[in-house]
């Protein structure tokens, strides 16, 4: 395992030569600190021939480079250039009224722009995950531009930026621009200060430090931005980064994913670990859309990727900030119980789409690929998020051991979608229980009664929050309503064929036209380009995984032995219209020993940013994708998932691809850190303190500072 | 036939030369700021045959080609004016170069522009997430990347020849930028654009291939 702090004190400065051979010099610009030799399984490199970005993919460029410390994202726009009509900043929760999305993020001023003499290219770029530092070294013909940026993730809203291009900077008076106020319209809003410095000598340079305080509840006063900037004044550039440094290092110690054998794809997984995290914060809540704080498409609002894509992996590597994301849905607990309400249910139903306060904004209609106005149903029939929200508190807890939270204040994330579930369900006369008129995860098939997936999580959330009241005792408030909810879950039905081991999507899915995705051309694909959705609809073509996704989430709630069958049957007929679905696959096909089919799957997750596959990179990184990225290794590859009695102990159960020598992991469990060595034939099992374990079945007791277990 | 020795806004016309189509030749000459000529072409074979001829006949020459109807000419024959002007783009970048240019020149002279893409197999993205906000941020970056001006920019799907030939009737111009390939597997489309469509045809060179097999 790479050890960035490590390797951050064995990159001292040097005095000669200047330069890296890559041509980034080896100070940063201004001095602020030394520059690291650029490692190919850390850094992000935009610019050289390989990456293939030109300058029409500028969009793509900045997603990908966007600097976001959980509360202020800024985009890796070009110094230089003029604010193209995508907003450089954003503010996690900060929205606005939009026509046709209703709330969107709100735009918020840039601070990196710079009046540069003469025209430059975009130059080389280069994104340092070891510490969230992006430099720009650029020539024209008035020299060479070298920059380095960064957000500040020890203190969300502090920005910093140094600047060096010959003699452009000599004479520029330094100075500090007054508040920038800006409302929302939906309350709330931001105030950006920075102040600008221009250090003389053989060299000019210019630092700069900027300020961005917002909040979607009120304005915050323009004195507490100002007193933002008047401490990072103090620590300087320099100070900042040294914090900086120091408080990446300590992230990568806790969370980290190496492949050894496969830089890439370890790049690749480090990419999305570092775009994860830099997407929340520690705070009461932190709301992250569907694309964090890296672009304005989906209009920053939050789907159930956050819940169940986004959250598993700052449960296991970042708890306070996953506990961030809970928070977000506690506070929304009143917007879900009105809806429940309003529709005649009990408990609390969560919207599909979420922004400021928690009602439902999913537009109900959009636009097609020729701009043509279409219906969508999502926001009233893809009920299975209330019960995605409840496995994300439940999975809060496993990953951390603090089972206090579900006993405490996150409780109610379990126990009212529960009762949500119980007044929507239909009893047959035969009492048997049913969930009509839904949008499963496969969204090529809308208002279908029983889907699979919709009904095992409606199941599970009735059975875990039935436990929770039992585990209060009878005197609990729930206690009466569990048994009814046992019944209920046991009454559920789930399409599970016991003689071929298959579950039925929905109710007539398998009298659908049997078609496969091969018949559509290679996957992915878009089916619904290609067939049009009315007879996609009429077709068994999924988009992405549905009945696996409940594999995948509740292995505990399908047949045993079902993955095989259901994987054999479903993955043929998948087109992964999703950017959500190559990394579940991945990670489905691991934890069923097809581990070179798995790999394949998971380089297509990493290359759905990386490369653009969706084309829309540019309005912002597909975070569920990042996510999922994470738990096609961790829980995939590395089998890693809560097991022994209590679900107290770690299991680890590694299936490796051919080409992979290791498979590293560091990550948080029970309040420890661990690291993961996993290889073919052992498992070591590094702890800060002593950790049970179930490697490959066996169980075991690791101490301090860790151990093979064979 | 011979090609012309300077570049020059090339005028193939059909059987019945350029006569009735006055208006549009200058227009379209002012507008690529080239003299115009008009090439004397033979008209024989059938459409497809003359397709192929014509394009090769375009390649040797330098400048802009401009591919009148092949339909009797005559006074009145042609619009009396270009109003409407059909730009279809394929995403491959190189044709920016040429096309961006021209259409901010469209654009000067008050014409009404309308950028169009085909979506064909080789063109839709690999990943579709769908309707709604998939959609919105796919055409949002499309217009980032390839919108011009004030042009107005649609997408289509289907094959490329055939829904610009029927866009191709309501507009008074079409631009295409090509190659200038003409071999096997090269500019299969504008083959059948050539023989099939009503309107003008201005074809202008790429710096690159660019109008090719895929959809062009």
């Amino acid at each position: 395992m790479s050890d960035a702090t490590a390797d951050a004190r064995a990159e001292a400065p040097s005095p000669a030569p200047a330069t890296h051979p890559t041509g980034m010099p080896r100070t940063l610009p201004g001095g602020i600190g030394p520059a690291r030799a650029e490692d190919p399984t850390w850094c992000l490199v935009l610019g050289d021939a390989a990456t293939g970005l030109d300058d029409a993919a500028i969009g793509v460029a900045e997603a990908l480079l966007c600097l976001a410390d959980g509360a202020i994202g800024t985009r890796g726009v070009l110094e230089d250039r003029p604010p193209g009509a995508t907003p450089a900043v954003l503010a996690a929760g900060l929205y606005q009224e939009a026509p046709e999305v209703g709330e969107a993020l709100l735009g918020l001023p840039g601070w990196c722009a710079l009046d540069l003499p003469g025209a430059l290219p975009a130059g080389r770029r280069v994104l340092d995950l070891r510490d969230g530092v992006l430099t720009r070294v650029a020539t024209g013909l008035d020299g060479t531009l070298v920059s380095a940026r960064f957000a500040c993730i020890a203190r969300p809203g502090v920005t910093v930026m140094a600047a060096e291009l010959g003699d452009w900077a000599r004479g520029e008076p330094s100075r500090t621009s007054p508040p920038v106020v800006i409302r929302s319209s939906l309350g709330g809003g931001a105030v950006s200060t920075m102040v600008s410095t221009v250090h003389e000598g053989p060299a000019p340079r210019l630092e700069r430090i900027a300020v961005t305080v917002a909040s979607g509840r009120r304005l915050p006063p323009v004195s507490r931005a100002a007193r933002r900037l008047a401490e990072a004044r103090r620590l300087g550039a320099s100070g900042l980064l040294a914090e900086q440094r120091a408080a990446w290092a300590a992230r990568w110690a806790t969370g980290d994913v190496e492949v050894v054998g496969d830089p890439a794809l370890t790049l690749a997984a480090r990419f999305a670990l570092f775009h994860l995290r830099s997407s929340a914060r520690p705070a009461a809540e932190v709301a992250v859309g569907a694309r964090g704080l890296t672009g304005p498409a989906y209009a920053g609002h939050v789907f159930w990727d956050t819940d169940v894509f986004v959250l598993p992996a700052l449960a296991a590597t970042d708890p306070p900030l996953a506990r961030a994301l809970l928070g977000y849905r506690l506070r929304r607990l009143p917007a879900a119980r009105a809806r429940a309400a309003a529709e005649g249910r009990r408990g609390a139903r969560f919207p599909w789409e979420s922004a400021r306060d928690g009602r439902d904004v999913t537009p109900r209609r959009g636009i097609d690929q020729h701009g043509e106005t279409v219906p969508i149903r999502t926001g009233d029939l893809e009920e299975h998020v209330t019960a995605d929200v409840a496995w994300a508190a439940w999975t809060f807890a496993t990953w951390t051991g603090r089972w206090s939270f579900l006993e405490g204040p996150g409780r109610p994330l379990v126990i009212e979608p529960a009762r949500y579930w119980a007044s929507r369900i239909r009893r047959d006369q035969q009492g048997r229980a049913h969930i009509d008129g839904v949008i499963g995860p496969d969204e090529y098939h809308e208002g279908v009664d029983d889907n699979a997936f919709t009904n095992i999580m409606a199941r599970w959330n009735l059975r875990r929050a039935a436990d929770l009241a039992d585990r209060a005792g009878p005197a609990s408030p729930e206690a009466a309503e569990a048994q009814t909810w046992r019944e209920l879950a046991d009454a559920l039905v789930d399409g599970y064929d016991r003689t071929t081991g298959r579950y039925e999507q929905f109710a007539g899915y398998f009298g659908l036209e049997p078609l496969v995705a091969a018949d559509l051309g290679r996957v992915p694909c878009p089916a619904d380009l290609i067939l049009g959705p009315a007879r996609l609809g009429r077709s068994q073509i999924v988009k992405q995984a549905d009945v696996l996704m409940a594999h995948h989430l509740v292995p505990e709630e399908v047949a045993p032995r079902s993955l095989e069958p259901n994987l054999d049957y479903y993955l043929p007929r998948t087109v992964h219209g999703s950017s959500l679905s190559p990394s579940v696959h991945a990670a489905l096909l691991a934890r069923a020993g097809r581990a070179e089919t798995a790999l394949e799957l998971l380089r297509l997750a990493a290359a759905i940013d990386l490369e653009d596959l969706t084309e829309t990179t540019a309005g912002g990184l597909h975070l569920a994708n990042l996510g999922g990225i994470w738990q096609a290794i961790a829980t995939g590859f590395a089998g890693l998932r809560p097991g022994g009695p209590g679900a107290a102990a770690l299991v680890v159960d590694p299936v490796l691809p051919n080409a992979w020598e290791e498979l590293r992991l560091r990550l948080r469990w029970h309040g420890r850190v661990v690291r993961l060595t996993c290889r073919p034939e052992a498992v070591f099992v590094g702890c800060d303190r002593p950790l049970d374990v179930v490697v490959r079945g066996r169980v075991a007791r690791v101490r301090p500072p860790g151990s093979w277990v064979e | 036939m011979t090609a012309s020795p300077a570049p020059a806004l090339h005028v193939i016309a059909g059987p019945g030369g350029a006569g009735g189509w006055d208006n549009v030749v200058a227009e379209v000459a002012a507008l690529v700021g080239l003299e115009p000529v008009v090439e004397s072409f033979p008209a024989a074979g059938g459409a497809a045959e003359r397709a192929q001829a014509l394009l090769n006949a375009a390649a040797t020459m330098d400048g802009a080609v401009l591919v009148l109807p092949h339909q009797p000419a005559g006074p009145g024959a042609g619009p009396a004016a270009v109003r409407r002007v059909l730009v279809p783009f394929d995403r491959s970048g190189a044709e920016s170069d040429v096309l961006d240019p021209l259409i901010r020149r469209a654009l000067a002279a008050d014409l009404a522009v309308e950028q169009v893409h085909v979506l064909t197999d080789q063109s839709r993205p690999a990943i579709w997430e769908g309707a709604g906000h998939h959609a919105r941020a796919w055409l949002d970056e499309l217009r980032r990347r390839y919108q011009v001006g004030t042009a107005s920019l649609r997408v289509r799907a289907g094959s490329p020849a055939a829904v610009l030939c029927a866009l191709a009737a309501g507009v008074d111009l079409v631009v295409a930028c090509w190659s200038g390939e003409t071999g096997a597997g090269r500019a299969r489309v504008l083959r059948e654009i050539v023989a099939d469509t009503p309107s003008p045809l201005l074809l202008v060179r790429a710096a690159s291939p660019t109008w090719g097999a895929g959809s062009g």
